[in-house]
């Protein structure tokens, strides 16, 4: 019986009762009607926010802090890139991402980029005046980048020009 | 742990202006005792939330200091005012055994459990969290930069950021600590709805009403995700005060609700059609009891004017809508029976404890059998009209109306779900027991 249907009849239950039942006992049916929802539900719903805080629990701190929430079937989040990132650029400069190869952004992980990485500011676009720049699938060599420093993280690279 | 203690150090910082917001409200009798002083908490954040955002549109970031200043002028004037009114023999609301049981233990398990937990949900991560950390990070304006990544949604109102950004001051920056905010909006509902049905329903029938609201998976799983539970939260509060007006004229109960309200507003531009629902009902409520129509209309500009920072800074930064319009309706008029099945289907999920249903029927039977009226007629009324005001946004999406419904149609039935679960005792209780 879907939970909606046995609150209804639990309703017509107690109402039914309440024209024989003697007037002390109407509230308590009252209270039996509201209980019927919780009955159905409440040992699911403990069972979910337990399972859910476990596996919270199983984190280790580097997954709490970079890994994201979020998992994509078609796209692997760089997220050796991401703890690069905030490990190397400091909080008040701006971080210009260059995609380089065919899979640029999936939305979701720029805003997840975005989140950890804040107050740090990321644009793409290409007139802004930083010395910070990601290379998505390209490297500093073959996009002939000239550079002070450079962090490889896979196939993507952190150049301070 | 410290960042827990934190969290919860700050969100006591609200307790101020909460009483100095019910002491200028003249509500400071409509709870006694524990139950007053629970609810201060729940007031203070309220406030907050209608006064820090048009702090932050002026590139003023929140903070705990500033929240304890706003505290100290509120209770001052607070103070001052109730000096001068003679005080009315007036039943105050006060906490039963049950009732603290009732609430305490949802709330604390969901307390424990979000401040192990990290930002979960696409929508937190990617408006409401974010903005939260750069007003955290003393950012308060970067949000309103349109070539900063991602694209954010800047027309949102920022009134939850801004709560969110102070609780992270005690946090210390900790997210799942500061997540103790929305628990405490949670618990400041159960609250609110004891001390405004106390009056009328039995302790045991309350608590077991209080126990859907806080038990119910809708609010708890998505409290942490979702900005709707929050507005929702306030909504439901200003809804039931408003309701104690017209009701009985309960003192404070009026500019209280509207305080409510504006939170709402503040909150998400969702709670527009909600508001405006409950001022049409209000309206029409306080003509047939014959309430005072000219204080009405004075909370009611109060909870409108208290949205005009928001609008004046869309309107300087060149910020529209995005995925709603104003003459869309026309082109998805076919659409009309979809939408109300889609939303009707949704309503019976298990997620909100079918108590909209179970709400109507409570309603229906009142009205048969004889209960008050007026309160079934306006419980279906505003379930109605809320109902139909999203079914009208929704024909008027420029998304794409099955996409904007499958996307945000079961979060934005939540105010709805939550006004229904808190009304359950009153109706059911009245159902089974008319009373004229």
């Amino acid at each position: 019986v879907p939970l909606w249907t046995a609150t209804l009849i639990g309703l017509a239950v107690a109402i039914a009762l309440s024209f024989v039942a003697p007037r002390r006992f109407r509230m308590p049916l009252a209270a039996a009607v509201l209980i019927v929802p919780l009955a159905y539900s409440l040992p699911s719903t403990i069972r979910h926010e337990r399972a859910q805080a476990r596996a919270q629990e199983r984190l280790t701190s580097y997954e709490r802090a970079f890994a994201p929430p979020i998992h994509w079937r078609d796209f692997t989040p760089n997220v050796r890139l991401l703890a690069g990132l905030r490990e190397h650029v400091p909080p008040d400069a701006t971080i210009q991402f260059r995609p380089g190869g065919t899979l640029f952004f999936e939305s979701g992980w720029l805003r997840w980029e975005a989140f950890v990485l804040a107050p740090r500011r990321i644009t793409t676009s290409e007139g802004v005046d930083t010395p910070w720049i990601v290379l998505i699938g390209e490297s500093p060599a073959k996009a002939g980048m000239p550079a002070t420093r450079i962090w490889r993280y896979g196939n993507d690279w952190l150049v301070l020009s | 742990m410290p960042h827990v203690i934190g969290a919860m150090l700050a969100l006591a910082t609200f307790a101020p202006l909460g009483v100095g917001t019910l002491l200028l409200c003249n509500a400071w009798r409509l709870a006694g005792g524990i139950l007053r002083a629970s609810l201060t908490v729940f007031v203070g954040l309220a406030t907050a939330a209608v006064i820090l955002p048009p702090l932050v549109y002026l590139n003023v970031s929140p903070t705990i200091p500033l929240v304890l200043l706003f505290g100290a002028v509120a209770l001052a004037g607070g103070l001052a005012l109730d000096r001068r009114r003679t005080p009315r023999p007036q039943r105050s609301a006060q906490f039963d055994l049950i009732g603290m049981i009732a609430i305490a233990a949802p709330v604390v398990l969901l307390a424990i459990d979000s401040f192990r937990d990290r930002v979960f949900a696409y929508d937190a991560i990617a408006d409401w969290m974010f903005k939260a950390k750069l007003l955290y990070l003393n950012q308060p304006s970067r949000f309103a930069h349109p070539s900063i990544l991602p694209p954010v949604h800047r027309e949102y109102p920022i009134g939850l950021p801004a709560l969110e950004a102070v609780v992270l001051h005690g946090a210390h920056g900790d997210f799942g600590a500061a997540q103790l905010l929305y628990a405490t909006l949670l618990a400041g509902l159960a609250l609110t709805i004891w001390c405004m049905l106390r009056p009328h329903v039995p302790p045991l029938v309350l608590a077991a009403g209080v126990s859907v609201v806080l038990w119910m998976p809708a609010s708890r799983s998505a409290v942490n995700d979702y900005a709707d539970v929050p507005l929702a939260c306030f909504f439901v509060a200003g809804a039931l005060l408003l309701g104690a007006w017209l009701a009985d004229e309960a003192p404070g109960a009026l500019p209280l609700g509207a305080v409510f309200l504006a939170a709402a507003l503040s909150m998400k531009r969702d709670a527009i059609t909600a508001c405006v629902v409950i001022a049409v009902v209000v309206i029409a409520g306080a003509i047939v009891r014959q309430r005072s129509l000219r204080k009405l209309a004075i909370a009611l500009a109060a909870v409108a004017l208290s949205a005009v920072p928001w609008r004046i800074f869309l309107a300087v930064h060149h910020l529209h809508e995005t995925d709603v319009g104003s003459s869309r309706l026309g082109a998805n008029a076919a659409q009309l029976g979809w939408v109300i099945r889609t939303l009707g289907r949704y309503l019976l999920r298990r997620e909100y404890l079918g108590v909209v249903p179970l709400a109507a029927a409570a309603a229906l039977v009142m009205l048969i059998r004889g209960g008050p009226r007026l309160v079934a007629a306006g419980v279906l009324a505003v379930g109605l009209a809320l109902l139909a005001s999203l079914v009208f946004v929704y024909l008027n999406a420029t998304a794409g109306v099955r996409y904007l419904v499958y996307t945000s149609g079961q979060r934005t039935l939540i105010p709805m779900v939550l006004l229904a679960a808190a009304l359950l005792p009153l109706l059911v209780a009245r159902a089974l027991r008319p009373q004229r």
